[in-house]
């Protein structure tokens, strides 16, 4: 098999990988610890979204950021680097 | 017109500022923060990005950030929200009235009480002069880190740990030192207020409000901020707190790359580029007898003040304007700075080069001073 060959499984592989993650929404308070959580997220390699916080999630406007990573790993993270934050849910 | 009045506002702009304050007006129309459609979204993503380039410039956390609308908004915001409630200041002799203004009305209005240090020659005595005045009940200190008059750099390190020491606030005007010295939250400050518009080469309407987050600011206005809407207070949060109201998100976008030029060219090489340039002119200008420029053996940033004998500092302004120059005469909204001078009430006409002047330009504006001596 060539280079070229591994690297497009690679590809495929690790693209299944990341549909098969479920995505983690994390409410949080302010749009800019949205897009700080986005930055640090996508450091570690987790693709993720800030969206707009659905009405029943939230008792008022709000950002909550998207990440295909799982829950616990996710707001631990934020958690270790002081990012404050609500609570996770699913959609 | 050939600009010597940088230190009010940098012209021209570096080619990337004009060329993103275009991009912005033209790709990023959405309001910042305020929904989560693409064209609101790529905005705050600006916006974030602008926050994030400031943060890494001055050291701070990204969230510890605000935009305001120029330096005199950021140090209303930083004074008033520390000494609202009372108390007393010590502030230094060289202030802008951004600082001694909003000090003087709280005087009158919330019976703060206030104090002000002379600036010695020596920079250990300008500490000394500072301590003296702390009292039981003083909450913090403000200086400008450097005078807007002269360009005289002030002890702001040596205040910073006296600070600390009096476990009091450190608030710094910061306006015509960032992007010549390397001011950080590093220094010890505990806000660092600036305008946008002059050595950050950022477009006018621009300010920066940076805490190190020891100090809870009350507000001064309050507003929409897009997050807690269902609630009547304001928010705690920063930098929303102290961002009520849409920001001016084409002007930030070019302070951002404002910001990340003077990052390349480094603050020190355009330091040393100015300063020469302030060097050759004070060269020139000795050769007349007629002209006195105000300046010691202490430390400045690249601004020049001086006056010709038997004109007014307006009229010299005015005349070096018909033949070609803009240089600033008067007051320069500093009474205090000139009282301190002995320069009032006729000011001084002020020299305050960019990155972009040159030794030509130079010379031809000190042979258009000498012509009036």
């Amino acid at each position: 098999m060539s280079f070229r060959e591994v690297g497009a499984y690679t590809v495929i592989v690790v693209m299944i990988m990341n549909k098969a993650i479920a995505r983690t929404y994390i409410a949080m308070t302010s749009i800019t610890y949205a897009m700080k959580a986005k930055s640090l997220f996508e450091k570690q390699g987790w693709h993720s979204d800030v969206i707009r916080t659905p009405k029943d999630q939230s008792s008022g406007c709000g950002y909550s950021v998207a990440v295909r990573a799982a829950e616990r790993e996710a707001v631990g993270l934020l958690d270790r680097h002081g990012i404050p934050h609500k609570a996770a849910y699913k959609l | 017109m050939i600009n010597f009045d940088n230190s009010a506002s940098s012209f021209p702009k570096p080619l990337r500022v004009r060329r993103a304050v275009s991009e912005a007006i033209a790709r990023y129309g959405g309001n910042p923060g305020r929904s989560g459609h693409t064209l609101s979204m790529q905005a705050a993503e600006k916006v974030y990005e602008a926050r994030e380039t400031a943060a890494a410039f001055f050291g701070a956390e990204t969230e510890n950030v605000a935009f305001t609308a120029n330096a005199t908004f950021a140090l209303n915001m930083a004074i008033k929200g520390i000494m609202q409630y009372g108390g007393h200041m010590v502030i230094s002799g060289y202030e802008h009235n951004a600082v001694s203004r909003p000090v003087y009305a709280l005087s009158q209005s919330r019976g703060v009480t206030f104090s002000t240090a002379e600036i010695d020659l020596d920079d250990d005595r300008t500490v000394e002069n500072f301590e003296r005045l702390i009292r039981p009940d003083t909450k913090c200190i403000c200086c400008t880190a450097a005078s807007n008059v002269t360009g005289r750099i002030l002890p702001y390190r040596k205040l910073a740990a006296l600070c600390r020491e009096r476990d009091i606030c450190f608030i710094g005007d910061c306006s015509q030192a960032a992007g010549l010295l390397d001011i950080t939250l590093g220094d010890g400050f505990d806000f660092i207020c600036t305008s946008g518009q002059k050595a950050l080469c950022g477009p006018s309407g621009t300010g920066l409000l940076i805490t190190d987050g020891r100090y809870p600011l009350s507000t001064i206005i309050e507003g929409g901020t897009g997050t807690g809407s269902a609630l009547l207070a304001q928010p705690d949060e920063l930098p929303e707190r102290l961002e009520s109201g849409t920001v001016n998100t084409v002007g930030i976008i070019g302070l951002c790359e404002g910001i990340r030029f003077v990052t390349e060219q480094t603050p020190a090489a355009i330091m040393r580029h100015e300063q020469a340039l302030c060097d050759r002119l004070i060269r020139r200008l000795s050769r007349s007898r007629r002209i006195t420029v105000y300046r010691t053996e202490a430390r400045y940033v690249p601004i020049v003040s001086f006056n010709v004998e038997g004109i007014s500092s307006h009229e010299v302004s005015q005349r070096l304007s018909d033949k070609g120059f803009a240089l600033r005469g008067g007051l320069h909204c500093a009474a205090l700075a000139h009282n301190s001078l002995g320069t009032l009430p006729q000011g001084t006409v002020r020299f305050s080069p960019s990155v972009f002047n040159t030794s030509r330009q130079t010379d031809m504006l000190a042979d258009a001073i000498l012509s009036l001596s």
